[in-house]
C-alpha cells in the first residue's frame, strides 16, 4: 500500500498510550522502530487501548489472535498492511 | 553455560497451567543465597540487580501454535544473553524461572539450553478448573478462561490476548465458541499438561513431572523432588511455617461450582482430559 501515512499509525498509537496511562505526554517519542515497553507507559494495560485504538482508525476487525503482531510499531504496521492490501 | 563472570552456572524452570502455588514456589527458591529464582521472569528486586527476563505474554499463544514458532520465542526471548542479563553480574549460581509460559515453550528451552532441566506440576483437573477462573468481577489471578459472556478489565483482556486457545482447524477450535468456561478450561489444563508430557518424552532425563496435591498429602516428597529435579545443590526441605505467608489465595471463594454441580458433558471432559494425561505423564515416584 503505497500511501500508507506512518504519522496517522503513530499518532494513533500514541493517543492510545497517553489515553490508557492517564498522560498528557509519553517518557520518550514514538518512532516506527518503538516496542512494547519502549516507551515506558506502551506496558500491558496500555496494550489493549492500541489494539482497540489501531482496529479502530483503520476499520478493521482484528482478532485477539492478532494480538502477537502488537508487539511494535513495526509489526503493527505489517499486519495492517496485510489486512488492507489483502 | 558458558562460565563467564556474571553467567548463571545452571538453569531451570518450573512449568505449570498456573494454581500452582508457582508464586509461592518462586519465593522460597530465591530465598537460597545459590539460587536467582523468578516468577514470571521477574525477580524480588532487592536480590536481583534490576535485570528481568523479557516479559512473555501474547507470544506463550504462538509457541503453542508449533516447535518452529516456540523456538523463535526462545531465541528472541530465552537466549543464553537472555539468562545472562537477567541476573546480577556478580552472581553465578542458579537462575530458575518459575511461569506458566515455560509449558509452551519447554521443549525450545530443553533444545536451547542443553544443561537446562524442568519441573511441571501437575494439578488434578477438577480442582484446577475450579481455581481457574472467575465468573463475576474482576479476577485479581486471570490463569484460566472466563466465561464466554463476562466483560473483562484492560488487565484481563491482555492476559486472555496471551492464553493458549485450540488451534486452527481442530475439533476443539469449531467448537470452541459454544464451550463454558469448564469446557475451556478442560481444554486449557489437557493442552497445558500434554506439552509437559511431550517435554517429558524428548526429554526424559531432564523433565520430572509432579503432583500438585503433594505439596499439602506429602510435603517431603513435593519439595524433595522439585529439588531434585531443578538438580539443586542441596536437598530442599519443605518451607518453614513464617515462609508459608503470602501464598496467594483467591480473596474469594471459587465460583466455578463443585463437581457435582457439573453437567454430564463436562464430566466426560473432565474425565477424557484427565485419563490423556494419565496415560501420557509419568510421575516422580
Amino acid at each position: 500500500m503505497t500511501n500508507f501515512d506512518d504519522s496517522v499509525l503513530l499518532a494513533t498509537v500514541e493517543d492510545a498510550i497517553k489515553a490508557s496511562s492517564k498522560s498528557d505526554s509519553l517518557s520518550e517519542g514514538l518512532s516506527m522502530s518503538s516496542k512494547l515497553g519502549d516507551p515506558s507507559e506502551w506496558d500491558s494495560l496500555s496494550f489493549v487501548s492500541v489494539f482497540l485504538a489501531v482496529g479502530k482508525t483503520y476499520a478493521v476487525e482484528l482478532d485477539d489472535d492478532d494480538a502477537i503482531h502488537f508487539r511494535s510499531i513495526g509489526e503493527i504496521k505489517e499486519l495492517l498492511l496485510e489486512i488492507l492490501e489483502g | 553455560m558458558p562460565t563467564v563472570s556474571g553467567a548463571p552456572k545452571r538453569f531451570s524452570f518450573v512449568a505449570s497451567t498456573g494454581r500452582t502455588a508457582t508464586t509461592f514456589i518462586a519465593k522460597y527458591l530465591d530465598s537460597f543465597d545459590d539460587i536467582t529464582a523468578l516468577h514470571e521472569g521477574t525477580a524480588e528486586a532487592k536480590k536481583v540487580g534490576g535485570g528481568q527476563l523479557p516479559e512473555i505474554n501474547v507470544e506463550n499463544r504462538l509457541a503453542y501454535t508449533s516447535l518452529a514458532k516456540a523456538r523463535g520465542i526462545v531465541s528472541e526471548k530465552r537466549s543464553s544473553d537472555d539468562l545472562r542479563s537477567a541476573v546480577d553480574p556478580s552472581f553465578s549460581g542458579h537462575l530458575i524461572d518459575v511461569a506458566y509460559y515455560n509449558a509452551t515453550i519447554a521443549h525450545a528451552l530443553l533444545e536451547t539450553h542443553q544443561d537446562a532441566s524442568m519441573v511441571g506440576i501437575i494439578r488434578e483437573c477438577g480442582s484446577f478448573v475450579r481455581s481457574a477462573t472467575t465468573m463475576r468481577g474482576e479476577d485479581p489471578l486471570p490463569v484460566g478462561w472466563p466465561s464466554r459472556s463476562k466483560d473483562l478489565s484492560d488487565r484481563e483482556r491482555f492476559i486472555s490476548m496471551g492464553r493458549i486457545k485450540p488451534r486452527r482447524g481442530s475439533q476443539d477450535n469449531d467448537h470452541w465458541a459454544d464451550y463454558n468456561a469448564i469446557r475451556r478450561n478442560i481444554w486449557l489444563w489437557r493442552e497445558t499438561n500434554l506439552c509437559l508430557a511431550e517435554a517429558q518424552r524428548a526429554f526424559p532425563d531432564r523433565v520430572t513431572l509432579i503432583r500438585f496435591e503433594h505439596i499439602r498429602s506429602d510435603p517431603q516428597k513435593f519439595w524433595g523432588a522439585l529439588g531434585e529435579g531443578l538438580r539443586l545443590s542441596q536437598a530442599l526441605s519443605p518451607p518453614g511455617s513464617a515462609q508459608k505467608q503470602g501464598i496467594n489465595k483467591k480473596p474469594f471463594d471459587y465460583q466455578v461450582p463443585p463437581l457435582e454441580q457439573w453437567s454430564a458433558q463436562d464430566l466426560d471432559a473432565l474425565n477424557e482430559a484427565t485419563q490423556a494425561i494419565e496415560k501420557k505423564v509419568k510421575f516422580y515416584d
